[in-house]
């Protein structure tokens, strides 16, 4: 029991962390990765192999890249998780739970992995 | 002493998201997280695909460029934009009181503060990470 809420504790907080993150600082980043190099005026270093490759092989650029991304799929999978109980999904509360956080471990490491 | 009973887990109506517009609201604001993990997902599959070479990059920036992508894009930031404004509508309720000066701080203040901030910080960040 008092594991259990000590994981809740943490799992709030990073909920917490995680939800003013991914408000403050996704939309900018999903503009210059996503948006932006759909047009050929965009002044934006992604859609250059060498740039973005120098760019992301700094190290405190990594470390911003996995904290923030990681923090926000946190949040993210936690919103999810609670709207499919809402949604009906209540009576395979351990199903779900299970797959969400295997979830987002497997989305966490794939992230390291590509870029580290 | 009397056994326990087991509670029975509330189960909602189905469908009961369409019977309102606001639980609509509700269940599209939660959902717009969906669209969070899908960029994340994209993000790192365009990382990896940097770490095997620029050959490899280059093909995903092409996919990335292309009509289907390009909408799901647009959509992915519009569920963005809109986590990013009911989020700072939500803080005052979702966060621990503020004190300053041995006052509560009012909500709205925390609000401005964010929405504020949120150009700002996108400004720095485009500069930092991604600006030529």
């Amino acid at each position: 029991m008092v594991v259990r809420n000590r994981f809740e504790a943490i799992d709030w907080m990073l909920f917490g962390g995680g939800g003013i993150v991914a408000a403050l600082v996704l939309p900018i980043h999903i503009i210059a990765t996503n948006v932006l190099p759909a047009f050929t005026f965009a002044p934006t270093i992604f859609t250059q192999y060498q740039l973005t490759a120098a760019k992301v092989g700094e190290p405190l650029i990594k470390l911003y890249l996995i904290l923030v991304l990681s923090l926000s799929t946190w949040h993210a999978t936690h919103r999810v998780r609670f709207i499919l109980f809402d949604l009906g999904l209540v009576k395979h509360r351990g199903i779900v739970t299970q797959a969400s956080m295997v979830t987002l471990g497997a989305i966490i490491i794939f992230l390291i992995i590509a870029l580290v | 002493m009397e056994p326990q009973r087991k509670r029975k887990q509330f189960e909602p109506p189905s469908l009961w998201w369409l019977g309102h517009r606001q639980y609509l609201a509700y269940t599209l604001r939660e959902l717009s997280s969906f669209f969070i993990i899908l960029y994340v997902l994209l993000f790192s599959i365009s990382m990896f695909q940097l770490k095997l070479g620029e050959a490899s990059y280059q093909a995903y920036e092409r996919l990335l460029t292309s009509p289907p992508f390009i909408v799901l894009s647009i959509l992915i930031l519009a569920f963005s934009v809109y986590h990013s404004i009911t989020w700072f509508k939500v803080t005052p309720t979702a966060l621990p009181p503020i004190r300053v000066n041995g006052g509560k701080m009012p909500g709205w203040v925390l609000v401005a503060v964010q929405v504020y901030l949120w150009p700002l910080i996108s400004y720095v960040l485009y500069v930092w990470i991604y600006a030529r």
